[in-house]
């Protein structure tokens, strides 16, 4: 079957199709898609229009059982799309995980498995290493090098840190400094050169 | 690529490889969290907590993370759109400006990064023009089950049709392939399960003679 498209834009017949709200659908399942697609391709792969498509159809039914309009904006929108797509994500890694507790039915076909669809295994096992090792070198930092450092890992860039967390960019440039190097020198003790 | 990028670069993808387990989710923030987190809309200590929680938590991470490329798409879509149009970008605090006047002002120079890196390599906010296919039934009328025709506006030039039919949580309930006309009757035993206004999902996929298509909207139509 020819899965419900990249390029959806979700519209009710029961509902008013203004431009504006099937644009923002339109809009915001792109948004998704590409989001879902950028920040973890291996285990969404191709599993990231449906997991948008579910997520977009409980907003929209949040919508219909509201009536009106009345916070129907992009900002509510993306938000509670947001929020849908995080449960449905958190609903399918607790399955994976039941799934893998369960184990002795190796005949059944995992699904998803946030582990496994990597190319490489052996790499995305040495990942995993490395990222349990980076959780337990944060864990001994002092707090604001721990902060400083842990937003830098999730990808913001030192203004954004200073912005976030209330400092300024010479002193969040400072704590991000430190704390990427206290993290070097606690990977190196645990025998991980970056 | 310089050493310390590849190497900031390598500490985040390790950061955040997806764990093998999950936590216990009521230990984890709720997504609304998460997202106000993002958006530097929380206080001060609870957003210390949430992200001393993603430090510790590789699952909330990657939520961090999908928090962060949604809200920054926002950003950069708002940054496309007119003059005037309310901004809701980074932290929810550029509003009311114009977005050539914020570039000009510098006033974006933190998205400047990531515009950098999500500049899209297909023009993805102009598709929504090319979806010529409308549905034809009327609004919110329930579709007959014995008579259930999906019908919708033919596109000049398309040579056939495809048609696809889900419910809502997006099973199968019956496709079909080189529709020459633009509508499409449901076989009675496809609908035989679903109770009654069951939602059903439907996409028409408009097929032209270079071997190209467009793909409408998906539309719902509640089973009678
Ligand atoms: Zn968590």
């Amino acid at each position: 079957m020819r899965r419900l498209g990249r390029s959806d834009t979700v519209i009710s017949d029961s509902q008013k199709e203004t431009a504006g709200s099937s644009t923002d659908f339109a809009q915001l399942h792109r948004d998704l898609v590409r989001a879902v697609d950028r920040v973890c391709p291996r285990w969404m792969a191709d599993k990231a229009d449906d997991l948008v498509q579910v997520a977009l159809m409980r907003v929209m039914e949040i919508q219909r059982k509201k009536g009106g309009t009345a916070e129907f904006t992009p900002f509510y929108l993306r938000r509670a799309a947001f929020s849908a797509m995080i449960d449905e994500i958190r609903r399918l890694r607790r399955r994976q995980e039941v799934s893998l507790e369960g184990g002795g039915e190796e005949d059944e076909p995992v699904a998803f498995d946030p582990a496994a669809p990597s190319p490489d295994p052996e790499r995305a096992s040495a990942g995993r290493e490395v990222g349990r090792a980076i959780r337990d070198c944060l864990s001994g930092l002092v707090p604001p090098r721990r902060h400083a450092v842990t937003l830098n890992l999730q990808g913001h860039s030192v203004p954004e840190i200073g912005k976030l967390l209330g400092w300024t960019a010479k002193k969040a440039e400072n704590l991000v400094y430190r704390g990427m190097s206290d993290l070097r020198g606690c990977l190196g003790e645990k025998g991980i050169r970056s | 690529m310089n050493q310390d990028t590849r190497e900031l670069a390598k500490l985040r993808a390790a950061f955040t490889a997806p764990a093998t387990a999950a936590p216990p989710p009521e230990d984890c923030p709720s997504p609304e969290t998460i997202w106000a987190a993002v958006r530097g809309e929380l206080p001060p200590q609870a957003l210390r907590e949430v992200v001393d929680h993603t430090a510790r938590c590789a699952a909330c991470a990657e939520d961090w993370r999908l928090a962060v490329e949604v809200d920054r798409q926002e950003a950069a879509q708002a940054a496309e759109t007119a003059p005037g149009k309310v901004i809701v970008g980074r932290f929810g605090r550029f509003r009311q400006l114009a977005a050539a006047a914020a570039l000009a002002a510098g006033l974006l120079v933190a998205v400047g990064v990531y515009r950098q890196a999500i500049v899209p390599s297909q023009p993805i906010y102009r598709e929504a023009q090319q979806t010529q296919v409308r549905s034809l039934l009327p609004a919110g009328q329930p579709l007959p089950r014995q008579a259930a025709v999906l019908r919708w506006t033919p596109l000049p030039g398309a040579v056939s049709y495809d048609v696809s039919v889900s419910t809502e949580d997006l099973r199968q309930v019956a496709t079909a392939q080189g529709q020459t006309a633009a509508e499409y009757r449901l076989p009675p035993a496809a609908l035989s399960g679903l109770p009654a206004g069951a939602r059903l999902l439907w996409q028409v996929d408009a097929i032209f003679p270079d071997g190209h298509h467009v793909t409408s909207p998906t539309f719902t139509t509640p089973l009678q």
